[in-house]
C-alpha cells in the first residue's frame, strides 16, 4: 500500500509539473510572433507586475520545501523563480550552465569537477559557496528525508563521494557512469539552498538565488514574488514583480487572460484558440516533446505475452489520433520516447496502423476473442479521445475494446499504476533521464518492464551512459531503444504541442520543449 | 383496450398546455425511440476534426472527436428512455406494493416503512445515486438500481395515502366480509381505484428519471463512452461550447422536450382532477 501510495503521489506531481495538465494541445500555426528573435532585437522595457495564470491545486499539498513534490507546474514555477540549479533546460531541450561555471567528467564520466560561478549572492546577502552545494545534496540524497522525485534525479551520487576542492570547486564521485550528469542535477527539485538551510520552509526563510524573491505566499492560490535586484544575469529579471494565480479550469484560465485578470496563462486548451486569437492575445506553440503513451502492465495476462502487446502497438492509428486527439497539434509517436535527444533512434521504422498483422498476432498468441479493458480518465484531455480512436482501430481488426472510464481526480492514484492497461502522461525529457525514471528509477511500476530483455537495455542504457564516446553511446542507446520497439509496454502515438496563451504585450515567452511559459524561466519575459 | 383509452383521451375535453406537452413528449419519444433508423451515419464513426462546423455532409456539424452529431443525436434517446422506463417501473412497482401492504396492515410494518422511506427520501436522488455509483463503480445496472432506489420510496408514500383512504371505505369490509384474501383486496379492489393518483406519480417519475440518468452521464457516471447518449453528449462537448454548440444544444433540447412535456401534461391532468373534484363536491352540496 505504501509503494502505491508514495509512487502515486509522486507521480502525481511528475506529471502536473510536467506542464501536462488539463488542457489538449494543437493548434494551427500559431506563433504569432518568434519572442527569441523579440527578445534579441528589441531593447526589453523594465517595471510592472507581471501576472501568471496556471493550473492550481489542493492547498495542503502546495508546500515551500525547495527539493519537494508540491503542486505541478506551479510549485515548479516557485522554485524555478526563487532558486537556481546548477544547470537549466533551454528551450531546445539542451542544459545549460546556470550556477555552474564548468561541469568537467572524467573520462569514464565517473567523477565530476564543478566549477561555481563567483560572486552570486542569496537574496540575504551571503554568497554561494561550494559548502551550499554539498549541503544541497546531501539534504536530497539522506534517506531519512522524503524527498523521493529529487533523489531519484541524483542517486548516482556517491553521498559519501562528495568532495570540497575550493571555495567554488567541488569533485562529486557518482556510483556508476553518467555521462548526463549535467542534465541530472538540472532537473527540477535540485535547487541550490543556502548551508544549514532547513525547515519548517515558510516565506521568510525562502532563501534561494534566483531572479526574484518571495513576496507572499497563499498555499494553492497565489505567489508573489518580487525582482532580486542583485540577480547573477545581467540586467534580469526585467519585471518589477510577478503574480502567480493558480486556475485550475481551463476554461477559466482562458477567462481570466481575455478578461486581462492574468497577462499570460498555460495549458491553454485547444478548442479555445480560436476564441483567444480572437480577442487579440496570442498563443505560442511548444514544439511538441510531451507524450501520452498507453502503457500495458508487461507482468499481467494477457499484456504479459509480447505478441499481445506488439498487435496493441500496432491498432492505433496514430494519424488519426494526432487529427482527433490533439486537434492535429502534435506529430505521430513510434513507441519511443525523448524525441530531441541526439540518441533518440530515429532509424527504427516508422510503426504504422495494421490490423490485419495485429489480428494476426492476436491469434497466434489465442487472444482473438479476449475482451480488452483499456482504463481512460478525463485527468488529462487527451485521454477519453484517444481512447476512442484506439477502439475504433481496435474495431476495424475486429477485436473487441471496452472502454472503462474511471473518475479524473483520482486517476493517479487508483487507476494509473493498478490498471493493467491505461493512461500515462509525460513531458520532455532527455533520453538517459527518460529511461531512468521510466524502467529504473521511481515510476518503473508504470510499465513493470522488468523481464530479461528490459534487463538487457537497461545494461545496454547504463553502458551508453557512462560512454564517452557519442558514437558508441547512440549505438548502444539504439540497441536499448529496439529492445523497447519490441518488447516494452509503451504504446506512444505522439507528442504533442501545448499552448500558452499570453497578451500581446507580453514579450520573451520562447516555446520550450518542456512546457509551459518557456519552463516558468520569468526572468527573460517583459511588459511592453 | 389501449386503442379505446387513447380514443377516450382524444374525445376529452384538452387544455393547449396538455397538447403542446403530447407534442412535446411524443417528438422526443419518437426520436428517442426510433432516430436510429434514420441516422445518416453510425454513431461512433470519426469523419474530421474535433468541433468542424455545420456542413451539408454533416448538418449539426462535429463532435469531439469528429463524430457526426446528427446520428449521435439520433442514437442518443433510447438508452436513457429505456433505462428510465425501467428503473421507473421497477421503482414503482416495488414502491406500490409496499405502500399498499402499508396502508392495509398498518402497524409495525407501517412505523417500519415509513421510517425507511423518511431515511431514503431525505438524500436528494442525485446525491443518492452518484453515492452508489461512486461506491460500486458505474454500469448501466447499477444506473437503473439508482433509479429504482431513488423512485420506490417516493411511490410507496404516494400510494399509502391514496390507500389509506379506501381502506375505510365500506366496499374494502364488504369484501373482507366475502372472505377475500387481503392480495386479493389490495390488488384487484383497491389498486384500481387509485390507478389515476398513480399514474400521475409515475409519468412525473419517468421524467425526473430521464433527468437524472442525463445528469448521471453528463458527469461520467452514467453512460460511458462511446456510447451515444444525450446526457453524455452535453457533457463530453460542453468545452467547446462557445466554437461549435450544436452537440451541446441538440440532446439539450430533446432532453428539454422530454421534460417540460411530461411536466405539462402532468400538470393540466392535475388540474383538471381537480376541477372535477370540486364539481362533484359542489354538485353533492347541492
Amino acid at each position: 500500500m505504501d509503494f502505491n501510495t508514495e509512487n502515486t503521489v509522486s507521480r502525481r506531481d511528475l506529471i502536473r509539473r510536467g506542464g501536462i495538465i488539463a488542457a489538449s494541445v494543437a493548434v494551427a500555426g500559431a506563433l504569432d510572433v518568434n519572442p527569441a528573435l523579440g527578445s534579441v532585437s528589441a531593447s526589453p522595457r523594465r517595471g510592472g507586475n507581471l501576472r501568471i495564470g496556471v493550473p492550481g491545486g489542493p492547498a495542503g499539498s502546495d508546500i515551500l520545501d525547495p527539493h519537494a513534490e508540491g503542486v505541478a507546474g506551479f510549485g515548479q514555477a516557485f522554485r524555478q523563480n526563487v532558486y537556481s540549479k546548477l544547470t537549466d533546460m533551454m528551450p531546445d531541450g539542451t542544459f545549460e550552465n546556470q550556477l555552474a561555471e564548468s561541469m568537467r567528467p572524467n573520462p569514464k564520466a565517473t567523477v565530476w569537477k564543478i566549477k561555481l560561478k563567483q560572486g552570486i549572492k542569496f537574496h540575504d546577502g551571503s554568497e554561494l559557496t561550494a559548502d551550499d552545494v554539498i549541503y544541497t545534496f546531501n539534504r536530497i540524497l539522506n534517506p531519512s528525508n522524503v524527498l523521493k522525485q529529487a533523489r531519484g534525479n541524483i542517486d548516482m551520487i556517491d553521498p559519501k563521494g562528495i568532495v570540497k576542492d575550493g571555495k567554488y570547486d567541488l569533485t562529486v564521485n557518482l556510483l556508476k557512469p553518467w555521462s548526463d550528469f549535467r542534465a541530472a542535477v538540472g532537473q527540477r527539485y535540485i535547487s541550490i539552498i543556502k548551508d544549514g538551510a532547513k525547515g519548517p520552509w515558510t516565506v521568510a526563510n525562502a532563501n534561494g538565488t534566483g531572479a526574484f524573491k518571495l513576496e507572499s505566499w497563499t498555499p494553492g492560490t497565489s505567489y508573489k514574488y518580487v525582482a532580486n535586484k542583485n540577480y547573477f544575469e545581467t540586467g534580469k529579471p526585467y519585471v518589477a514583480s510577478v503574480t502567480v494565480i493558480g486556475i485550475s479550469d481551463s476554461v477559466a484560465r482562458v477567462n481570466a487572460l481575455l478578461s486581462k485578470q492574468v497577462d499570460a496563462i498555460s495549458d491553454a486548451p485547444v478548442n479555445q484558440v480560436p476564441m483567444i486569437r480572437s480577442a487579440g492575445a496570442k498563443i505560442i506553440v511548444n514544439p511538441g516533446g510531451s507524450w501520452t503513451p498507453l502503457v500495458m502492465n508487461t507482468n499481467v495476462a494477457p499484456y504479459n505475452d509480447v505478441r499481445v502487446r506488439q498487435a496493441m502497438k500496432l491498432l492505433i492509428d496514430r494519424d488519426k489520433a494526432v487529427k482527433i486527439a490533439l486537434a492535429g497539434y502534435g506529430t505521430v509517436g513510434n513507441d519511443l520516447f525523448a524525441k530531441y535527444d541526439a540518441l533518440y533512434a530515429a532509424d527504427i521504422p516508422q510503426r504504422t496502423f495494421d490490423p490485419k498483422k495485429a489480428r494476426e498476432l492476436l491469434k497466434a498468441a489465442g487472444h482473438l476473442n479476449t475482451n480488452f479493458v483499456l482504463s481512460t480518465s478525463e485527468a488529462e484531455s487527451d485521454f477519453v479521445p484517444l481512447a476512442l480512436v484506439f477502439e475504433q482501430g481496435a474495431k476495424e481488426a475486429g477485436i473487441k475494446i471496452t472502454i472503462k472510464k474511471d473518475p479524473a481526480d483520482t486517476f493517479w492514484d487508483n487507476t494509473w499504476g493498478v490498471a493493467p492497461f491505461t493512461f500515462s502522461s509525460w513531458g520532455y525529457r532527455g533520453f538517459f533521464t527518460q529511461w531512468n525514471q521510466s524502467f529504473v528509477s521511481y515510476n518503473k511500476e508504470e510499465t513493470q518492464w522488468i523481464n530479461p530483455k528490459a534487463v538487457k537495455a537497461s545494461a545496454l542504457v547504463a553502458k551508453a551512459a557512462a560512454t564517452g564516446n557519442f558514437e558508441n553511446s547512440k549505438a548502444l542507446a539504439v540497441a536499448a531503444q529496439q529492445l523497447l520497439w519490441d518488447d516494452g509496454g509503451y504504446i506512444i502515438p505522439y507528442f504533442k504541442k501545448k499552448l500558452d496563451a499570453a497578451q500581446p504585450n507580453v514579450k520573451g515567452i520562447e516555446p520550450h520543449v518542456f512546457p509551459a511559459l518557456s519552463w516558468y524561466r520569468f526572468w527573460n519575459f517583459w511588459l511592453e | 383496450m389501449l386503442l379505446s383509452r387513447v380514443k377516450l383521451w382524444l374525445s376529452q375535453e384538452k387544455s393547449v398546455s396538455e397538447i403542446i406537452g403530447f407534442v412535446l413528449l411524443i417528438t422526443a419519444i419518437a426520436i428517442g425511440l426510433f432516430g436510429r433508423f434514420v441516422a445518416p451515419y453510425p454513431p461512433d464513426e470519426m469523419f474530421g476534426s474535433p468541433f468542424e462546423a455545420s456542413s451539408s455532409a454533416h448538418i449539426f456539424g462535429l463532435d469531439y472527436v469528429g463524430r457526426d452529431v446528427l446520428s449521435r443525436f439520433l442514437c442518443g434517446g433510447q438508452t436513457s428512455i429505456a433505462i428510465a422506463l425501467v428503473g421507473t417501473v421497477v421503482g414503482e412497482a416495488i414502491g406500490i406494493a409496499t405502500g399498499l401492504i402499508s396502508a392495509f396492515r398498518g402497524g409495525w410494518f407501517d412505523s417500519i416503512l415509513g421510517r425507511f422511506t423518511d431515511l431514503i427520501l431525505a438524500f436528494p436522488a442525485l446525491i443518492m445515486s452518484l453515492l452508489l455509483l461512486a461506491t460500486f463503480g458505474t454500469s448501466m445496472f447499477l444506473v437503473v438500481v439508482a433509479i429504482v432506489i431513488t423512485t420506490a420510496p417516493g411511490a410507496a408514500r404516494v400510494t399509502r395515502s391514496a390507500a389509506q383512504e379506501h381502506v375505510k371505505i365500506p366496499y374494502v369490509e364488504a369484501a373482507r366480509a366475502r372472505g377475500e384474501s387481503d392480495s386479493f383486496i389490495m390488488a384487484i379492489e383497491i389498486l384500481p381505484n387509485i390507478k389515476s393518483v398513480l399514474l400521475v406519480d409515475i409519468g412525473f417519475r419517468v421524467s425526473s428519471s430521464l433527468v437524472l440518468v442525463s445528469a448521471l452521464s453528463f458527469v461520467g457516471l452514467g453512460l460511458q463512452p462511446p456510447a451515444a447518449d444525450w446526457g453524455l453528449m452535453i457533457g463530453e462537448n460542453r468545452l467547446g461550447l462557445t466554437m461549435q454548440p450544436w452537440p451541446v444544444l441538440v440532446p439539450a433540447c430533446a432532453i428539454m422536450f422530454l421534460t417540460i412535456g411530461l411536466n405539462l401534461i402532468i400538470d393540466s391532468r392535475q388540474l383538471s382532477a381537480l376541477k372535477k373534484s370540486v364539481a362533484t363536491e359542489l354538485s353533492s352540496r347541492v
